[in-house]
């Protein structure tokens, strides 16, 4: 399971009072039906991989490995059994006399969470574990810890800021927002039909529009926003009248060049290349910018800044939600500190 | 926490603004630090080195004697061993108690953290009046059993007289080494299943290493050095210091010569060996015994070990350092205050010995700030590369190595052989040199958590190397300057041993007080008692202010 | 207007090439990102260009003045640090105006300034506020609008979003991109994102062990990387080895391992060579039907919801692994573990490259 929100929204908090290093407030923990709430970490039998890494730097990488086993009292057959097949699990059998400071980032962390796994927990929790390594690292390493949490039939429990990492290996998503648990859900639910504007706006990126529902028929409704302009849905909506606002994620439309057509019309006012797509922000008359993203072809430049652009955004790709009370900015914002 | 960064044009600004633009010049940087670095290497560092070998000649004579050399052999081993001990007592005490103020919050703790210094901070001279008269006096320990005196003056004495003194250097040490350590380490070692006094052993103390074989050397430095408290409470006893200041009361150079540089070579040979062994020392921390360990982890074995701790604290330490108060505060009611204030009779010679040891006391401060903070500039932005700033760093710590005693001998011997500078200026520059570590080092750790970063940006949007040094450098750690030159004057004004080894005509405050409680028959318990009250009271004031700089700096 | 030239730059730490010939001509006006894995010498070829390093060899230019021996106080280049380096004893505005101030500015203009430079970046209500009050996206804003404020025209940013969170990051991003333009900034941004460095850069400068990879715009460098390196390290590809086994004028065939055959249009390799093939990960289609030039068969290992898109991963017949980057298909149509599939791929999505010495994995590793 995966914990994603934005920082200061108390995941790191939340993940240390399943640990044991925080004491909650009010309420119980439970581990496989046993009461936890009042057990000291080393009592509790779970692995914690840390987002600084911490490996004991005056102990080389088999010393850290094998300390859980040590400390537990493991026989040393069975201790240096397990070390042997963890270290060839993450690759770093050749390592394993090399001290901490002497390893790259990736495999400082991949020698973590060895360590937490070694010590023969079947929960482990890991805190922002790939936060601080490289980018392109990030992304190879978090389906190597996936793939060796699945092959150990492990229960994880990982908290990250980045919704990419979330949705890429996660069974469940938990999106939180300042202290409370937002939303809950598989990935694709997560992304394709998210519960909350924060949940759609922190999972992926997505265009907000606000608007008066003028009809809704039980199957479809239309909305009217901006200056005039409408939209149909297919998704639960608010009442006939009610304030409502739609979210659409920009790769989820569909773009044509020229004016003529049905649909959203507008400029193309700003184009970013991302590799292996590219980003349009079109400029809507009485509205703003609306982002899409299209799958950028070998060659192919489908559109340049000034052309005029008709955006159609298939009706169950609009998704609706209920005006919040304190304002749109409140709910979207995503540097709030709880 | 504001800095007021000024652009106005007044006379004070236009000076700032000429020293920014010359700090730009590479040629006057460099000639700054090489200043600086000539006035530590050739004023500071080499007269206590050498002018013992100017007296070398006499050492030939005094080995001539069989009875002073064992003596003399008597008297050097008796300061290692105590050393040793001490030393070795102390880590053991003094762990646990800055494991105490760090873990455990509270009034109490405050209290108690408070008090941990004040042996460091009361001037040695009044500790060991403090520790004879608890332990050895008559109104002390002895009232409670019964007997006329618990410990007569000697070996025992000395050694709980060192083991207090040198606690608070452990424990303030150690403080500042667990406040900075990273509590992450042993929390990773906690959910791999270790108890905390299992994470403690085999994660937290190798990490530590390094700071507790500082500490130990520090303490057993600090040990070797100590005269003035040793003096009294010692008796007929003779350690290495005690050796040196009796021999220059007899006016015996050559014994003075041997003895001297015989302390003075072997603790800079214990120094380097500690220092490159030490850290080759592996603590046992492959095996867990399991069922021990979860035992010393438990509520009940942490409230033991508090107790005993805070109890070891109590007897040991804080309660014979504050006895002194006791005589103290019979003179204030007993008359003696009013002779005191009026400067009658012996006072007046009081009065002016205070004020010389201020004299000397803030001259050193001076000059240690003008010429430390270059110092400290190169070790903590490493100017001199790697290699250089580790021996310079080194080089540093020599004063503090150095028993204080045989310092003392060293300068005078070399500044007489120099043209006769007088006493008061070799007192200066041997409390400067004494000193010296107590503000550069701590100047070049502050300097260090400085980052560097911040003055690299300073220099791209514009200011001068001397323009970031006032502005960034000083505000960010003006707190560690105000407390590192209280602690160089305080311990100045509470400095006995080589001042002890400078002085025939002039007088400080300790000095003349040790001079008075080895005269009972003149000076009665009274004025002694007074007056080191006074002494006492001064240097609360500065422990309070260094306290508050602390405190505003955290 | 500050252009910047480096003429083959070096610098050595003891015995560590941190940097090495280095050779880069940046316009005035320009938006530069070096991209580089951590230790590739980013860092250290800002610092050199700020003035707070000084190369062993070679010429740093700046506005056609060789700039080796002026200090950095004089160079007026600003300079950004990872952690932002803000002054925690200084307020907002004090430390937005430190700039003018140490410039000579009087009080007055230095403050005007600093607000001006705090309303670019939408700060303006906080300036009485310190540093550790804020967030750390306003941190960053409060950084940038100090170099802003220092009127220097070359900003040097050194991870700027680096310690933001991934939302944030993204929102920023653009915002940076458009306040440089804007105010006709010259900037070197370093990262080690490449989307990042693909969004804002109008040139990248890939940087691997100190020395330069490939410089080109974003298109170029995607689209052509000039080795295996940067074909990994910018957008996600797929590696395979193989021989040349046919080469008429026009075409190639490449043979891999297991008889598995890959049409490709590059011809300058002679049959009998060994070759590396690279195909990006969203040129690869996984379908169930043979659908281009290039059909490899293949059963599906894992498949990971990225949000937007699908990553298949495929273990073809010979052990290979193929990677494909696809939309998000319909419930009907979607893949499951275990399936057979067939991996599809153009002749002309394949860049040839020759295989390096130490053979594929070392050459790209980043880790």
């Amino acid at each position: 399971m995966v914990i994603v929100g934005p920082s200061g929204c108390g995941k790191t908090t939340f993940i240390k009072c399943l640990a044991g290093m925080v004491a909650p407030s009010e309420g119980e923990i439970y581990f496989d039906g046993r009461l936890m709430t009042d057990l000291p970490p080393e009592e509790r039998g779970v692995g914690y991989v840390f987002q600084e890494i911490a490996l004991f730097p005056t102990m080389s990488v088999w010393d850290n490995v094998t300390y859980g086993p040590r400390v537990r009292g493991w026989s040393s057959e069975r201790t240096r059994r397990t070390a042997r097949e963890f270290l060839d699990m993450i690759k770093l059998e050749a390592r394993e006399d090399s001290y901490p400071r002497e390893l790259s980032g990736g495999a400082r962390q991949k020698t973590g969470v060895a360590r937490a796994l070694a010590s023969g927990s079947n929960l482990i929790l890991f805190d922002e574990p790939l936060g601080a390594l490289d980018a392109k690292v990030r992304v190879e390493l978090r389906y190597e810890i996936r793939n060796l949490v699945r092959d150990l039939k492990l229960t994880a429990i990982h908290i990250t800021h980045d919704q990419e990492e979330a949705l890429s290996i996660a069974d469940r998503v938990v999106v939180m927002k300042a202290g409370s648990f937002v939303e809950v859900g598989t990935p694709d639910e997560l992304y394709e039909h998210p519960k909350t504007i924060f949940g759609a706006n922190f999972v992926g990126e997505a265009n907000f529009l606000e608007g008066t529902v003028l009809n809704a028929d039980g199957e479809t409704s239309t909305i009217e926003w901006g200056e005039g302009l409408l939209l149909e849905s297919q998704n639960a909506s608010p009442g006939e009248g009610e304030r409502v606002v739609a979210a659409i994620r920009p790769e989820s439309v569909i773009v044509q060049k020229g004016n003529d057509e049905e649909g959203i019309r507008g400029f193309v006012e700003t184009m970013d290349f991302e590799g292996e797509t590219a980003r349009y922000e079109v400029k809507i008359p009485g509205y703003g910018l609306f982002a899409v993203r299209i799958p950028f072809h070998r060659g192919s430049r489908p559109y340049d800044v000034g052309d005029p652009v008709v955006i159609k955004a298939p009706p169950n790709k609009v998704l609706l939600y209920p005006y919040p009370k304190e304002g749109l900015q409140k709910e979207l914002d995503i540097e709030s500190r709880g | 926490m504001k800095s007021e960064i000024s652009a106005r044009h007044g006379p004070f600004e236009k000076v700032l603004a000429s020293l920014d633009e010359l700090s730009s010049n590479t040629v006057v940087r460099r000639g700054v630090y090489a200043g600086t670095l000539f006035f530590f290497i050739f004023i500071i560092m080499i007269p206590p080195l050498v002018g013992i070998l100017l007296k070398w000649n006499l050492i030939g004579e005094t080995i001539q004697d069989p009875i002073l050399v064992a003596r003399a052999q008597n008297a050097i081993a008796a300061s290692f061993a105590i050393a040793f001990v001490v030393s070795m007592l102390d880590l053991l005490a003094g762990l646990p108690m800055a494991w105490l103020i760090v873990k455990r919050r509270g009034r109490l703790i405050s209290v108690v953290d408070t008090l941990a210094d004040v042996p460091f901070i009361i001037p040695t001279v009044a500790l060991g009046y403090s520790v004879l008269t608890f332990w050895s006096g008559p109104s002390g320990v002895s009232s409670l059993l019964g007997v006329q005196h618990l410990l007569s003056p000697g070996i025992w004495l000395v050694i709980l007289l060192h083991f207090a003194f040198s606690y608070p250097v452990i424990v303030r040490l150690m403080v500042g080494e667990l406040q900075g350590y990273n509590q992450v380490y042993e929390t990773a070692a906690r959910t791999l299943g270790a108890p905390a006094f299992t994470a403690f052993r085999t994660v937290t103390i190798p990490i530590l290493k390094p700071a507790l074989i500082s500490a130990f050397l520090l303490a057993f430095s600090r040990s070797l050095s100590e005269t003035g408290a040793t003096a009294i409470v010692a008796g007929a006893f003779e350690n290495g210091s005690i050796f040196i200041r009796n021999a220059r009361a007899a006016g015996q150079d050559g014994p003075m010569v041997l003895v001297s540089s015989i302390l003075m070579g072997v603790s800079i040979a214990i120094f380097i060996l500690i220092s490159l062994l030490g850290p080759k020392l592996r603590s046992p921390t492959k095996h867990v015994w399991t069922g021990l360990e979860w035992a010393f982890s438990t509520r009940r074995a942490a409230n033991i070990k508090d107790v005993s701790t805070l109890a070891i604290f109590a007897v040991l330490v804080a309660i014979p350092s504050l006895f002194v108060v006791l005589p103290g505060t019979a003179g204030l009611l007993d008359g003696t205050l009013q002779k005191a204030v009026s400067s009658t009779g012996v006072w007046a010679t009081y009065w002016s010995s205070l004020v010389t040891s201020y004299a000397v006391a803030l001259l050193a401060t001076l000059l240690n700030l003008l010429t430390g903070f270059p110092i400290a500039i190169l070790i903590a932005r490493r100017k001199l590369g790697a290699r250089l700033t580790a021996v310079l760093d080194a080089l540093v710590t020599i004063p503090v190595i150095i028993p204080s005693v045989a310092l003392g001998v060293s300068l005078t011997i070399f500044w007489n052989a120099l043209g006769n500078l007088p006493e008061f200026w070799v007192l200066v520059l041997a409390h400067t040199t004494i000193t010296y570590t107590y503000f550069a080092r701590p100047m070049a750790a502050a300097i260090q958590s400085v980052p560097e970063e911040l003055e690299e940006v300073g220099r791209t949007l514009g200011s001068r190397p001397f323009g970031t040094f006032r502005k960034i450098i000083i505000p960010l750690t003006k707190y560690s300057i105000f407390s590192s030159a209280v602690m160089v004057l305080t311990r100045s004004v509470a400095e006995t041993g080589a001042t002890v080894a400078v002085v025939k005509k002039l007088q400080t405050a300790p000095v003349l007080l040790v001079a008075w409680i080895n005269n009972p028959a003149a000076y009665g318990a009274s004025p002694v008692g007074l007056g080191i009250l006074f002494l006492v009271l001064l240097a609360f004031v500065s422990l309070l202010l260094i306290r508050v700089a602390m405190r505003r700096g955290d | 207007m500050p252009e910047v030239h480096l003429r083959e730059v070096s610098k050595r730490f003891g015995s560590i090439d941190a940097i090495e010939d280095f050779e880069i001509e940046i316009r005035n006006g320009e938006y530069i990102c070096v991209l580089g894995p951590t230790g590739s010498g980013k860092t250290t070829l800002v610092r050199l260009i700020a003035g707070l390093l000084r190369p062993d060899e070679g010429e740093i230019l700046i506005d056609g003045k060789v700039v080796n021996r002026v200090p950095a106080e004089e160079r007026n280049v600003a300079y950004m640090p990872q952690q932002y380096a803000l002054f925690s004893h200084l307020t907002v505005l004090k430390n937005v105006a430190y700039g003018p101030l140490s410039r000579g500015k009087d009080n007055e203009t230095a403050s005007r300034t600093a607000f001006d430079a705090l309303k670019m970046v939408r700060l303006n209500g906080r300036a009485e506020a310190f540093p550790s009050e804020l967030s750390g996206g306003m941190q960053q804003r409060v950084a940038l609008a100090r170099s802003l404020a220092s009127g220097s025209k070359l900003l040097l940013l050194d991870e700027p979003l680096s310690a933001l969170d991934a939302r944030l990051r993204v929102e920023l991003r653009y915002r940076l991109k458009s306040m440089a333009k804007s105010l006709g900034l010259t900037v070197i941004h370093v990262t080690h994102d490449q989307r990042e460095a693909m969004i804002v850069a109008d040139r990248i400068v890939v940087l691997r062990a100190g020395r330069c990879q490939q410089v080109g715009t974003p298109f170029h460098v995607y689209q052509r990387p000039d080795n295996l390196f940067v074909a990994n390290f910018v957008g996600e590809s797929n590696f395979l080895e193989g021989t040349v086994t046919r080469n008429d004028s026009t075409s190639a065939i490449v043979e891999l391992r297991g008889g598995l055959n890959v049409v490709v249009q590059e011809t300058s390799f002679l049959a009998g060579e060994r070759v590396a093939l690279m195909i990006r990960q969203e040129s690869t289609a996984m379908t169930s039907i043979a659908e281009s030039t290039n059909a490899l068969p293949g059963t599906i290992q894992a498949i990971r919801f990225l949000g937007d898109s699908l990553r298949i991963e495929a273990r073809l017949t010979n052990g290979d692994i193929l990677g494909a980057r696809v939309p998000v298909p319909s419930v009907e149509a979607y893949p499951k573990v275990g399936d057979e599939i067939m991996t599809s791929f153009n002749s002309a999505d394949v860049g040839v490259y020759p295989v390096p010495a130490r053979g594929i994995e070392r050459e790209i590793e980043v880790a």
